[in-house]
């Protein structure tokens, strides 16, 4: 095999120097002196200035620097007291090249002596890469190297061709690339944490080559994330799973600057949002509060930043974010639309690394420590905003005097007990404080504390526990005036999770318990600075849910595989509690109240129910799937949000005597497939929904404790039909989809109080078209251009048919609900990224960003509204809250 | 607890540059008819108006009377039957009638189709006094198309009060409504030009209201509650003296309810803490066809009235602005200058209290 001196040589080798025959290389006497000198150097100059070709991945290496003397010293003396204290090892390969490795890389024998030893012929896989003939003798392969559990990129990855004995190894993307001519041949593909894979390939054409390596038993993750691309698809049994990797998330252009784990699932098909800058995201038409969002499975209740323009994830420390938009499996519940689960890394056990980055208006930097020789790690990041010097460059006093603050923190510490048993304690906290102008301003502040531990029993069976407390702080205040006040609310949140995950034979058992407790905090209102505000507070509820699940992920055949899960929940709202008592059972009114029932600290009321899940899959072909799923799923806790997008200040409500839980029963079936290096999906889905919380018109949901007279229940269908194409490749990779989807309510309880006459209406989230690109192209090996361009269709609303003269006062006469529409929504933004060191080896890697966020400057409709001016005329306004390019400058560095 | 309504400032202006307002041309549907009853009763001796005509389209300017209806008062005195002044606009004339605190009132009205309108019977509430009111010339943040604050001269009238302790008494509702009043001295314009003065009472266009009520009230002492802020100040309206009478109407637990509603849909302004607009419904409803909605209110309130005033050296003093008929250029100045009745309902007749 020929391998192209391209940059993965550069990753592995700095020069190459062959012995000469006869001699030993590792014999040689070595006469040098070294002050101060990084490893990597001393390594790049033995093998520069004596015969042998040491190669090594300089990632492994420490940064520190070193003296040493030596004087006459043999080569592999000198190589052992370099590597002996460093936890690295050096192995012969051939007579003049040696090679470093981590110590515990312990298949290293068997790596290095593969031409010795014959590959057990039972463990090799076969495959044929590139169905063209060649125009010439030798062909490109570019391959990826990716963990067949949660699919993200294994770098350091040794790929050695048996058949001729040279060897590459994967770049940090897990990414490799090589010229070979056609033929046939051996591979064996291993890394440090995963089982050696073994390939016979026939070589016919140039291809890309995807090689999953399945990880070592004692460090299975708990939890199966799913995705990438249709390829896996079509080998994964559940349905509507995505995966974002960290890569892609910072590939999709930067709205000032700022790479965002939420705004980039607005790529993928069935998500979406209601307006640039709106908190959180829909997913198949569900509410925002329909997402279970997931921090290390702890639950985050406003993961947004500055109203919603950015989330409080920090891209630089997640390991991967998966979303569950079609079926979710039994160890999840909770919410009836999707699970997005993010997954925060471990920090190395071995290297001090870093990385972060410098942005318009916030920067971010994060440490990874290995602590207790290796045992423990400790990973902190934080990120810390400063558009105050924005805002000082506008000459308008009041803007001067406004604020935008935002920081958020993660510290995490890992301890590995054993190889088996390892235990994790993470602590997570974002705020945000909105003023302006000492006039009015917002705040909230999410927490997070939690402890994971997780024991490895044996190669079948291993343990989980974690214990997590969320909380969400919020305020709303007004600092002067006659009626200057703070209002405050919030919730906390209490979890405890037990899960058994057992892989006896070909199934995939997941047992578990979940405990929640969820308190909602009083609303109180408060003067300020003694202003005639009214002291006022409102209890609010508290309830508790037991859940216990199995889960079945059971492959029958090679072609059949079966997603069977069954999860029970038990809720039960508790008190104290002062519920009122109707005169009627409908229609709601405060002036229905004929007395109140007080209820101390038992239960109050209680709901349960049994949520089946089934995901079925079968292979047509080996890359070709076809799926289908049914899920039931209980919401017990809500967002009481009667805007069109959730506010800092919304209140969260839990399931009581009159507002009962949500449920859901969803319908998904698709196919999947891949030709080659492109995939494509096709999933349609169906979902009811019962018990939707609609709004009386004028709702007053802040400081009322009669919310049951101001909300509606009602139901729900969700449908539509997504179409997504994926090409993954080294120079280009893209994605398109469409996706039909409707969103409906229906409010009908046979009494007066009913939404649009009891008929069917579009719900805030009904956007039924929507299309999605997103290209990236390797432009050079430092150049990247990225295109992203997205189309919905505008969102419903409700506008004016009319208008009339009231005391005085124009007033618009508006429509029946969600009867109009928005204009529809269409964006492009293109992204240019240039890596700025030259060695992709290098140990400091820096990259800047220019982006262009709605580059041909769309102003999209966040609202119409309608303002009456001068001359008793009503005018209808929009807003745009983006309305023209927004381009930024970002710079990333890692170490 | 009254809630900024400047919201739309702050994501603009976080955003500064990058958001904007613009027009929208909205595509107007045909509306389905719709009837506006616009109707009070005070406890003072009238008169006490009621207007009644069709919704306009969107965007239409003239209001669409409805002529020929019969109106009727129910009253614990009897019914008392509505003289139609104007086309649409019905008056129960100076002195026929007192509204009288706890006493009930509703109003029946026949329009010449047959359609019969109903109000919900309304017990008028006890009266609240100002201690007084207050005016002042101030700097106010307005928005501009452009999406960037900006501050403009404004007048700001606020009032002081004794209302009775909110957490003893029972609960009250507060609705402020303003009215101007100015003189304008003609000039001299030469020939036989005698010089007059008019009287100009107009409604003080704000497309905003202020309203109160006990329950965010932590005492009854109530100082400086501002009730109008006012921009787009017009230099001539301020070259007599210029009086601003604040309305304190107390009014009834719905019609609180009623003109908060309408305050939060004029108030709409865009952002994400904009409540979905609806129509809003009153107190009246259609007897003989509930498939055509009834807009409006019939509103029985006492009433309180408090005046201020502002000299037109004041207004010059603050806002450095010369009104157009002092300009040295005779050319410049416009025709009212020398004929005062040209203006918008001007009389010669001063008000008793002027």
């Amino acid at each position: 095999m020929k391998f192209k001196k391209s940059f993965w040589l550069l990753f592995i080798c700095l020069s190459c120097t062959f012995t000469t025959v006869g001699q030993t290389a590792l014999d040689e006497k070595v006469n040098r002196d070294y002050e101060d000198e990084k490893l990597s150097y001393i390594l790049f100059n033995l093998s520069e200035r004596h015969q042998v070709d040491i190669r090594y991945n300089e990632t492994l290496l420490p940064e520190n620097r070193y003296t040493y003397s030596f004087k006459g010293t043999p080569m592999r003396d000198v190589l052992r007291i370099l590597l002996n204290d460093k936890d690295l090892h050096y192995k012969e390969y051939q007579a003049d090249k040696v090679i470093v490795v981590p110590s515990e890389m312990i298949e290293v024998d068997s790596i290095l002596t593969v031409q010795k030893v014959a590959i057990d012929e039972e463990t090799i896989a076969r495959q044929v890469l590139g169905q063209n003939p060649p125009s010439g003798p030798e062909v490109r392969i570019i391959g990826s190297i990716i963990d067949a559990r949660n699919f993200t990129p294994i770098s350091s990855a040794l790929v050695i061709n048996n058949t001729t004995g040279a060897y590459l190894t994967s770049d940090e993307q897990g990414t490799f690339n090589f010229s070979i001519d056609t033929g046939r041949y051996v591979f064996q593909v291993t890394s440090i944490s995963h089982e050696p894979y073994n390939v016979a390939v026939h070589v016919k054409g140039s291809d890309t080559w995807e090689l999953l390596l399945e990880p070592k038993a004692y460090l299975i993750d708990e939890v199966v994330i799913t995705g990438v691309s249709a390829q896996q698809k079509a080998k994964e049994t559940i349905i509507g799973v995505e995966q974002i990797s960290r890569k892609e998330i910072k590939q999709l252009a930067l709205f000032m600057g700022e790479a965002d784990v939420v705004k980039s699932l607005l790529s993928l098909a069935g998500v979406t949002t209601t307006g640039d800058g709106a908190s959180g995201f829909n997913v198949r038409g569900g509410s925002i509060d329909q997402n279970l969002i997931l921090q290390d499975g702890s639950v985050i209740f406003n993961p947004s930043h500055v109203l919603g323009f950015f989330s409080t994830f920090n891209p630089d420390i997640v390991r991967n974010t998966t979303l569950n938009k079609g079926h979710i499996p039994a160890n999840y519940g909770g919410r009836v639309s999707s699970v997005l689960d993010i997954k925060i890394k471990d920090a190395s056990t071995e290297l001090f690394k870093g990385g972060g980055s410098l942005g318009l208006i916030s920067s971010k930097i994060n440490f990874e420590n290995p602590l207790f020789g290796g045992k423990g790690s400790l990973l902190t990041s934080g990120r810390i905003s400063y558009a105050k010097w924005l805002l000082n460059t506008v000459k308008n006093a009041d803007i001067r005097n406004s604020n935008a603050d935002f920081y958020d923190f993660n510290g995490k510490y890992t301890h590995n007990f054993t190889d088996h048993t390892k235990a994790s304690v993470s602590y997570f906290q974002s705020f945000d404080e909105f003023t302006f102008a000492e006039e009015f301003g917002y705040s909230w502040k999410n927490q997070i504390g939690q402890f994971d531990l997780r024991h490895i029993v044996n190669d079948r069976l291993s343990l989980s526990w974690m214990s997590s407390i969320s909380s969400l702080a919020n305020s709303q205040f007004q600092p002067k005036g006659t009626f200057a006040f703070q209002l405050n609310s919030g919730i906390d949140y209490f979890q405890h999770s037990a899960g058994i995950l057992w892989s006896p034979g070909n199934h995939e058992l997941r047992i578990g318990a979940d405990f929640i407790d969820y308190d909602i905090q009083p609303e109180i209102l408060e003067p300020l600075n003694d202003s005639n505000t009214a002291f006022d507070e409102v209890n609010k509820e508290r309830g508790q849910e037991i859940s216990v699940y199995v889960n079945d992920a059971y492959d029958i055949t090679d072609k059949l595989s079966v997603n069977f899960g069954l999860r029970y929940t038990g809720y039960r709202q508790v008190g104290p509690y002062l519920a009122n008592i109707y005169n009627t059972e409908n229609n709601l009114s405060t002036l229905e109240i004929i007395g109140t029932e007080e209820f101390g600290p038992g239960t109050v009321t209680s709901y349960s129910g049994l949520e089946p899940r089934v995901a079925i899959r079968y292979n047509v072909k080996e890359n070709f799937a076809i799926k289908a799923s049914y899920n039931r799923l209980y919401q017990y806790l809500q967002l009481l949000s009667n805007t069109a997008t959730p506010t800092p200040v919304d209140i969260w409500q839990v399931s009581t005597p009159y507002i009962k839980p949500l449920s859901s029963n969803n319908y998904s079936a698709g196919i999947a497939h891949n030709f080659g290096s492109v995939d494509y999906n096709i999933d349609v889905y169906y979902k009811t929904l019962e018990n939707t919380l609609d709004y009386r018109d004028f709702a007053r949901l802040l400081l009322n404790s009669n919310l049951e007279t101001e909300t509606l229940a009602g139901r729900g269908r969700n449908y539509g039909a997504e179409i997504s194409i994926a090409k993954k490749g080294e120079k280009f990779s893209g994605r398109f989809s469409y996706s039909y989807s409707k969103s409906e309510h229906q409010v009908y309880d046979g009494q007066n109080v009913t939404i649009n006459q009891g008929a069917w209406f579009p719900s805030n989230f009904d956007q039924p078209h929507s299309i999605k690109l997103f290209f990236n192209f390797q432009i050079s090996r430092r150049d990247r251009l990225n295109i992203n361009f997205i189309y919905n269709t505008g969102r419903p609303i409700t506008a004016p048919i009319g208008n009339y003269i009231v005391g005085g006062v124009v007033v618009s006469n508006f429509s029946d609900r969600n009867v109009f529409r928005l204009p529809d929504y269409h964006r492009l933004d293109i992204g240019y990224t240039f890596r700025v060191n030259r060695r992709k080896s290098a140990r400091y890697q820096s990259e800047l960003t220019f982006s262009f966020y709605n580059f041909y400057a769309r102003k999209n409709a966040f609202s119409i509204f309608y303002r009456q001016e001068t001359g008793s005329i009503i005018n209808a306004l929009k807003l745009s809250v983006i309305g023209t390019i927004i381009p930024s400058i970002s710079y990333n560095f890692s170490f | 607890m009254k809630v900024s309504k400047s919201h739309t400032t702050i994501l603009l202006v976080l955003l500064t540059a990058i958001s904007c307002l613009d027009p929208f041309s909205f595509e107007r549907e045909d509306m389905d008819p719709a009837i506006v009853i616009d109707g009070f009763l005070r406890n003072n001796d009238g008169p006490h108006i009621l207007t009644i005509s069709n919704a306009l389209a969107f965007g239409d300017k003239f209001i669409d009377p409805i002529p020929g209806a019969r109106v009727v008062l129910n009253s614990p005195e009897g019914t008392f039957e509505y003289e139609e002044e104007s086309p649409g606009t019905h008056v129960l004339k100076k002195g026929v009638l007192t509204g009288k605190p706890g006493e009930q009132y509703s109003v029946r009205i026949e329009l010449p189709d047959g359609v019969v309108i109903q109000s919900t019977p309304e017990v008028m509430p006890q009266p609240l006094e100002m201690t007084r009111a207050r005016s002042k010339f101030v700097r106010l943040q307005v928005l501009t198309r452009t999406g960037l604050p900006r501050r403009e001269n404004a007048v700001e009238i606020s009032i002081d009060a004794n209302f009775p302790d909110p957490s003893r008494e029972i609960p009250y509702y507060i609705r402020y409504g303003i009215e101007e009043d100015f003189s304008y001295p003609e000039q001299a314009c030469g020939g036989l030009h005698q010089p007059k003065t008019c009287y100009v009472n107009t409604a003080a266009f704000t497309n905003d209201f202020t309203l109160l009520t006990s329950d965010v009230l932590s005492r009854g002492q109530v100082d400086s509650l501002v009730v109008l802020q006012k921009g787009d100040l017009n230099p001539s309206h301020y070259r007599g003296k210029h009086y601003f009478t604040v309305y304190q109407l107390s009014i009834t637990p719905a019609a609180f309810q009623y003109w908060e509603r309408i305050r939060e849909v004029i108030n709409q302004d865009g952002t994400v803490f904009d409540r979905p607009p609806a129509r809003v419904l009153g107190n009246l409803y259609n007897e003989s066809n509930d498939q055509i909605p009834v807009l409006g209110y019939f509103e029985v309130a006492s009433v309180d009235i408090e005046r201020t005033a502002f000299l037109p050296s004041e207004f010059f003093e603050f806002t450095g602005i010369t009104e157009e008929c002092s300009f040295f250029s005779r050319n410049r100045w416009p025709p009212t200058c020398c004929q005062c009745l040209g203006l918008p309902n001007a009389t010669t007749i001063r008000p008793p209290w002027f």
